[in-house]
């Protein structure tokens, strides 16, 4: 027997063809299936995020499944002009990671940061905006790693570890504002880097 | 460029745009920036900019597989929360209500610029203030159809005659397996919640005990850990229809439930 679909009727099949956009307007009413398509299409992103910030597998699937249980129940929140569904879940579990992290102490989230990362298994690559968001993915890191040892440093520390930059500049030893300043440097010159980038990679249109 | 009143000011703040977008700031710090941003458009601009390349960073991180429990665990939560919203039928089929008004305080920044900003830093702040969580308050709404179960109910008009009113509460089988709640009302004693078998809250969670007058949402009441015993619901109840538990997280009470249901009890 057929399983009956809460509100829309339409098969799982049909959902994946949907934009995000539109199956957020099905969660909202409640609808399981749209958001289990939302779940699959960001869930690898979500917690490559999580895991990279809290450096262990249950914590970062801890904060995966709050951040998409909050998405889930508060669907409704979801405003398509202030960005992609995508940046609004990574936003969520950026937020819920910071949470987790801010309930350790900075030594064990130093911990944490300086610990290499083990088990990185890369996604299969199997469609085109997949393929796409791997080439960003590639920019953005090499637009990080070619900042200024010191500048990507606090970047990382702050996004990635959770610190905040009065904790960073007593980790680091060095004045709050010289942080900042490097923190503002840094996301100015990754802002040129990638608007170069997106600029390169418009003209041709093969990437998508 | 020219030199605008307040630039000194301005320079300060514009080093904080940075920090802000890495959720660098330290709380009392990013009040302030927030009340700064509502009346600068300049440093909102920066914000903007600088956001864009904040919501590039998680592609930095190297890419890690989710393991399949993760989706089972979620989508199991899921389609339990469902399966009770398409229990109140037309309830959880209404469109969602309009998004309230932003709360006075609220450091929403208006202005075309703020639409070119992502929400991400916004919706740990943010997301609580609405009343429009979906599926929760669908869940509210579930209780106005009345499962509660009246055992001996009687008015409660008469203050010189001790009255008791037991309703028995819905217990979410999925959360609460085997579990039994109910609210006694008296006109002389507190108004009490006695649970039975209730599991221990998740752990970072607690009981919240949630009271919710007709047309208005719920109100928080107070919080449990325990799993047998009985709980005694605060303040003036005159007027309150429901009376309902969810599973929330310790160290903050959200203004609008957003745990799962775990019991609810009508009282009217």
């Amino acid at each position: 027997m057929p399983r009956l679909l809460p509100f829309t009727g339409s098969s799982p099949g049909a959902l994946r063809q949907l934009a995000d956009e539109d199956l957020m307007q099905l969660v909202r009413r409640g609808d399981a299936d749209a958001f289990e398509v939302v779940y699959e299409r960001h869930a690898a992103a979500a917690f490559s995020l999580a895991y990279r910030m809290c450096g262990q597998r249950t914590p970062a699937e801890d904060v995966v499944q709050e951040a998409f249980l909050s998405l889930w129940r508060s669907g409704a929140r979801y405003d398509r002009t202030r960005g992609s569904v995508r940046t609004w879940v990574l936003g969520i579990v950026h937020n819920r990671a910071i949470d987790s992290l801010r309930r350790g102490t900075v030594h064990e989230r130093r911990q944490v940061a300086d610990d290499d990362l083990a088990e990185r298994l890369e996604a299969p690559e199997r469609t085109d905006v997949e393929v796409a968001r791997r080439d960003e993915a590639r920019e953005i890191r090499m637009a990080l790693e070619d900042l200024p040892s010191e500048q990507s440093q606090v970047i990382e520390l702050a996004y990635f570890g959770g610190f905040t930059h009065t904790e960073i500049a007593s980790l680091l030893d060095t004045p709050v504002g010289t942080i900042k300043g490097r923190m503002r440097l840094g996301l100015a010159k990754m802002r040129g880097s990638l608007t170069e980038a997106a600029t390169v990679r418009a003209p041709s249109g093969e990437t998508l | 460029m020219s030199t605008p009143p307040g630039h000194l000011e301005h320079q300060r703040w514009e080093g904080s745009a940075a920090a802000y977008v890495l959720n660098a700031l330290d709380p009392q710090e990013l009040a302030l920036f927030e009340q700064h941003l509502a009346t600068c458009p300049t440093c909102r601009e920066t914000v903007a900019s600088f956001q864009l390349v904040a919501d590039a960073l998680p592609g930095a991180a190297p890419a890690a597989t989710p393991p399949p429990e993760l989706r089972d665990r979620i989508m199991a939560t899921v389609r339990s929360e469902a399966e009770l919203l398409r229990a109140a039928g037309p309830q959880a089929d209404r469109p969602p209500a309009p998004a309230p008004a932003a709360a006075p305080g609220d450091p929403a920044p208006a202005g075309p610029t703020t639409a070119a900003r992502a929400p991400a830093p916004r919706v740990r702040r943010r997301a609580w203030r609405g009343l429009t969580l979906r599926p929760a308050t669908a869940l509210a709404a579930l209780a106005l159809l009345g499962a509660g179960v009246a055992i001996g109910a009687v008015t409660l008009g008469n203050p010189t005659v001790p009255q008791v009113a037991v309703r028995t509460a819905f217990v979410n089988p999925r959360i609460a397996p085997g579990a039994r709640a109910s609210v006694r009302r008296s006109t002389t004693t507190a108004t009490a919640l006695q649970v039975t078998g209730l599991p221990a809250p998740s752990r970072g969670r607690i009981w919240q005990v949630w009271v919710a007058r007709p047309g208005q949402p719920p109100q928080p009441n107070v919080r449990f850990a325990l799993t047998t015993g009985t709980v005694v619901i605060a303040g003036d109840l005159r007027g309150v229809s429901q009376v309902m538990v969810t599973e929330e997280p310790i160290a903050f009470v959200p203004p609008a439930p957003t745990g799962p249901l775990v019991l609810r009890a009508n009282l009217a």
